[in-house]
């Protein structure tokens, strides 16, 4: 490697930043050269503002301190999803699993067995951080192995601008050029960004975040997630008590996401007339030739599990792992693109399965209850009505307990439980779930409320948000 | 719900496959269902099958075995790995472990680190990072020991037992947990008219034994998934072409080596597996390349102590059945396929199969999802093990026989092509569907056959030079010191495990 390989990040949502920032800390910078291209305002910000709790992992690696991030970013803590209006019931799904094996049994099998409810409205106090986001209590995960104290996990709401504006901090500390652009475009053999000015870069590799699909071959999933467009609202202040965990509502015509920050409240609502264009698919390959798709520019998804800068991370980590030494023509190439693809089909059987058992009453919800599902959705569905097992496919991370969640959740209950079961007997059932709700709601009272916590620890200066 | 569940579940055949199917169903299904086996004294068994990998662990801690008592009884040693001899040319050698080459460093594996320093000028081989290969050369072991930050806390290891002791020891705790046996020899089986279900098997003296579900462990014969319900069979020999074995005890004549030991030989390859009272030694052939007088006698050339009894002639198709569950009918063992046990796989896909059959475990309905769910991911499993066992063929660079030859023309699945690629130019390792061989196996072998790939990953180039060196000398020193530090493998036998004396099978 003689000379330098430079590669240029167009980042106009937030997976460009955390591209650029992750790629300069990883790569040796003896080797490579990095280039970020601020194209514009940021995109979609509402909707990346949602983190699952890998991104704890990934502001370690950029030496994010914790503490810093959620006061810059006016953060809460999160706990997993409320799904109200897909279900009898409104439920919740957390990063860790509802209840525990009883006598080798799993414990959706144990309920099955004895003919009590599996629907995960009915388990909270089986969940420690349900119940901690129905009491409003939050605590760290303890850090040595104590049982379901240190078993559950969290991620974050936040800003994402001020997110945005970390991470170029950072990329600056790892060597990364800034330019602004507000608009830019790449020649015909995309190796060459051309800016504003009219000014021309040459690059090795182009990571494309600019949060556009257009003239990319690519697969439409819109009769899955038949909503268009959207609209943010936000409301600043912030409400009195701050939720655990975003909202994700289905109504008649519209599903909204919200979610509290420190001193602000946003709400992202899913219909046809919103003043934002919404185009759920993806690229048919993310990395063709030298440009690599990611964030909303490789896929749209219609986030039911909020997980958008989940997705730009794993994204983003497998562009790391699987980073070619030489970047004419790597062999790599293709095997991003299939676990890439693979990776988002598989967030697309969880989102049109989740939109598709929903009993939610409108002429959106029969369309889709009527709907066919993709080959590996339609597959995943019957082997849990058969029998409660989750085919865990290939590029999997949606959680096994949140496919649990989400199918109990819609009252799709299994005709069988496992075999296991059968010894587990009424009277050793219920003994395990009084032990276990006992436990769980003395832990939760003992904790502190969210707003205590943060006031003690990461209190968010007071300034108002977008 | 109730009325539709399994009650009786048949198993046919009573060798390592039907004894471990009886132990894991009868004590973990418990009261729920009648477990029956059955087996002829008169047909016996295949009786090999001696090396183990570590998931064999994760079985007997399902099923409560106290491991000390299991090595005792079953005359076991440990197994920290394979040595393949004379693979790549003749002359080299190299052990596939069970445990990491070194620790990987910023995110990316190990090898790629080691690459770089070999370009650097290092001229240690990989195994000198691997606490397994060091301990194995040295002839030490121990097993865990929680010792924060060292590779001595995270020793994998498997057994190297007697497979008739192993069958026997399946037995007890298959019969303590309820489990009946019939001795007697099935001619035939009964079916229902309308769907083909089995029904029951019928033994020679006309005795009738009726189930819901049967488990067919009745070895190559396939009795019930072939015989009865007629499923073909799969040829892979274009593949991997040895379709023989002869093997033979001998006795024991020096300190019994903590892993297995395989060498290419002219047509196929012998094992050498050593247990706490004798050696299990066989010539796995190719019968197109060498017949099975000159087989035997190669055999019997290359044994290091005296015959302890006749040789064993045992004849294979590389393959596996169309489907591994039909109907009511489910097939474990060599009933379901077989892979010669050049990575020790076999009983461990026994124990895979019993695992992925108590997540769908069925009822009468025998529902088409849980059977395919089954299939698929059965045959996935089979797939990425022959994958793996031809790489051992086809990356050689031997052609001193026209077997050698021949294995290096072969033409290989493109699967497996793919992964070759893929580590010759830039030292990727593709691992697929979370396949049972991991990156570190994968790598043992394609470095320790001799193919150097042509880059390695970009981020080895992280750390400064110095730093870099500085840090491979440092994992180098931890793994000697780490391997002196651990006792010899037959005194931490003597010491834990011991069989009180000699028992032949
Ligand atoms: C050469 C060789 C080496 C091997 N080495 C290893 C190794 O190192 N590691 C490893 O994991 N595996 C190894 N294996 C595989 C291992 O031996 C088998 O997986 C294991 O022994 C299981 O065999 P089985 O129980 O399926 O069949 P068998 O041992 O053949 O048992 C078949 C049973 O069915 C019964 N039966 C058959 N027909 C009838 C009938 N008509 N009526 C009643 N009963 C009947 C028989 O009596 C017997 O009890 C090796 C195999 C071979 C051939």
């Amino acid at each position: 490697m003689s000379k330098a390989q430079h590669i240029i990040i167009v980042a106009s949502d937030l997976s460009g930043y955390m591209a650029a920032a992750y790629l300069a800390r990883m790569l040796p910078a003896s080797d490579y050269e990095f280039t970020l291209v601020r194209a514009g305002e940021l995109r979609a910000a509402a909707l990346f503002g949602v983190a699952h709790p890998d991104l704890r992992r990934f502001n370690k690696t950029l030496q994010i301190n914790e503490v810093d991030f959620i006061t810059t970013c006016n953060a809460t803590f999160r706990l997993g999803v409320t799904v109200s209006g897909f279900g009898k019931a409104p439920y919740k799904r957390t990063f860790s699993q509802y209840g525990v094996p009883i006598d080798g049994a799993g414990f959706y099998d144990a309920l099955l067995a004895n003919n009590h409810s599996p629907h995960p409205a009915d388990l909270e106090q089986y969940n420690l951080p349900a119940a901690m986001i129905q009491a409003g209590k939050f605590t760290l995960p303890a850090d040595s192995s104590k049982p379901i104290l240190s078993d559950f996990d969290y991620g974050y709401c936040f800003d994402t601008r001020s997110y945005a504006e970390m991470l170029c901090e950072c990329t600056m500390r790892f060597g990364v050029k800034i330019i602004d652009s507000p608009s830019v475009r790449l020649d015909a053999d995309n190796t060459h960004v051309i800016l504003d000015d009219d000014r021309v870069l040459q690059a090795d590799l182009i990571v494309d975040a600019t949060a556009s699909q257009t003239n990319v071959q690519r697969e439409s999933w819109q009769d899955q997630m038949p909503f268009s467009s959207y609209t943010v609202s936000h409301s600043d202040g912030g409400p009195k008590s701050l939720s655990l965990a975003p909202e994700l509502r289905a109504g008649a015509d519209i599903v909204s996401l919200s979610y509290d920050l420190q001193h602000s409240t946003t709400k992202v609502t899913f219909g046809q007339s919103g003043d934002i264009e919404f185009r759920p698919g993806r690229a048919a390959t993310a990395w063709t030739g030298n440009v690599v798709r990611l964030g909303l520019s490789a896929m749209t998804l219609f986030p039911v599990d909020a997980n958008l800068t989940q997705i730009a991370q794993i994204d983003i980590e497998r562009l790391v792992e699987l980073f070619p030494p030489n970047l004419s023509a790597p062999i790599e190439r293709e095997e991003y693109n299939r676990r890439t693809s693979e990776f988002y089909d598989r967030m697309r059987d969880f989102a049109s399965l989740h939109l598709k058992t929903a009993r939610t009453q409108g002429d959106i919800w029969d369309r889709l209850s009527a709907m066919a599902l993709p080959l590996d959705a339609a597959y995943k569905l019957s082997l849990f009505s058969a029998c409660g097992r989750i085919a865990v496919l290939d590029e999997e991370s949606i959680l096994k307990d949140s496919w649990h969640a989400m199918l109990l959740g819609h009252d799709i209950i299994p005709a069988r439980a496992s075999r296991m079961a059968m010894n587990v007997t009424a009277a050793q059932l219920d003994a395990n779930l009084k032990r276990l709700s006992d436990f769980i709601s003395r832990a939760v009272s003992a904790m502190p409320s969210q707003e205590d916590f943060i006031a003690r620890h990461c209190p968010a200066p007071n300034r108002t948000s977008r | 719900m109730t009325d539709l569940a399994v009650k009786k579940i048949v198993i046919v055949g009573g060798g390592t496959a039907g004894w471990m199917s009886a132990a894991a169903l009868s004590s973990i299904m418990g009261n729920s269902v009648d477990v029956h086996l059955v087996e002829s004294e008169a047909i016996g068994t295949v009786g090999v099958g001696e090396a183990t990998i570590p998931q064999i662990q994760l079985f007997n801690k399902l099923l409560g075995f106290d491991e000390n008592e299991f090595i005792r009884t079953t005359q076991a040693t440990f197994k920290l790995g394979i040595e393949f001899v004379n693979w790549g040319k003749i002359g080299d050698s190299y052990i596939h472990p069970f445990g990491k080459f070194g620790v990987d460093m910023d995110g990316i594996r190990f090898h790629h680190h080691w690459l770089r320093s070999r370009a650097m000028g290092n001229t240690s081989p990989v195994g000198d990072y691997c606490l397994q290969v060091k301990a194995a050369y040295s002839q030490k072991f121990q097993r865990p020991e929680n010792i924060p930050g060292s590779p001595i806390s995270n020793i994998d290891y498997a057994f190297q037992f007697d497979a008739g002791l192993y069958a026997k020891f399946m037995r007890v705790h298959a019969e303590k947990s309820g489990c009946k046996r019939t001795e007697g020899r099935i001619v035939t089986a009964n079916q229902d008219a309308q769907n083909g279900h089995v029904t029951s098997v019928v033994l020679e003296d006309g005795r009738e034994i009726e189930g819901d579900f049967f488990i067919d462990c009745s070895g190559f014969f396939g009795l019930l998934i072939s015989k009865a319900l007629g499923n073909g069979y799969v040829d892979w020999t274009k593949w991997l072409p040895c379709d023989r074995a002869a093997a033979i005890p001998c006795k024991k004549v020096a300190d019994a080596l903590p892993y297995t030991r395989a060498t290419a030989k002219e047509a196929g390859w012998q094992w050498r597996i050593p247990l706490q009272h004798r050696t299990g030694n066989g010539y796995v052939y190719c019968s197109k390349f060498i017949d099975d007088d000159a087989a035997l006698n190669s055999l019997m050339d290359d044994i290091d102590g005296a015959p302890l009894a006749d040789p064993k002639m045992i004849k294979f198709t590389t393959g596996h059945r169309t489907k591994f569950w039909d109907k009511n009918v489910l097939s474990l063992g060599l009933a379901a396929g077989f892979m010669e046990p050049l990575e020790s796989t076999s009983i461990h896909m026994i124990q895979t199969g019993l695992s992925r059959l108590m997540t769908v475990f069925p009822d009468k309905t025998f529902n088409d999802a849980d059977l395919h769910h089954y299939n698929a991911e059965t045959l996935q499993e089979y797939e990425s093990v022959r994958d793996f066992l031809v790489l051992h063929y086809s990356a050689t660079q031997r052609d001193d026989t026209p077997f050698w030859r021949h294995c290096q023309q072969m033409d290989i699945p493109d699967t497996l092509k793919r992964k070759l690629e893929y580590y010759k130019q830039n030292a990727r390792i593709h691992r697929a569907n979370d396949e049972l061989f991991t990156e570190t196996s994968w790598f043992a072998v394609m470095n320790g056959q001799n193919i150097m790939p042509a880059r390695y990953h970009p981020i080895a180039n992280q750390l400064s030079k110095d730093t870099f060196m500085a840090r491979m000398d440092e994992l180098h020193s931890v793994i000697s010191k780490s391997s002196d530090y651990m006792p010899g493998h037959e005194d931490y036998i003597a010491k834990h495990c011991k069989a009180q004396e000699e028992t032949f099978s």
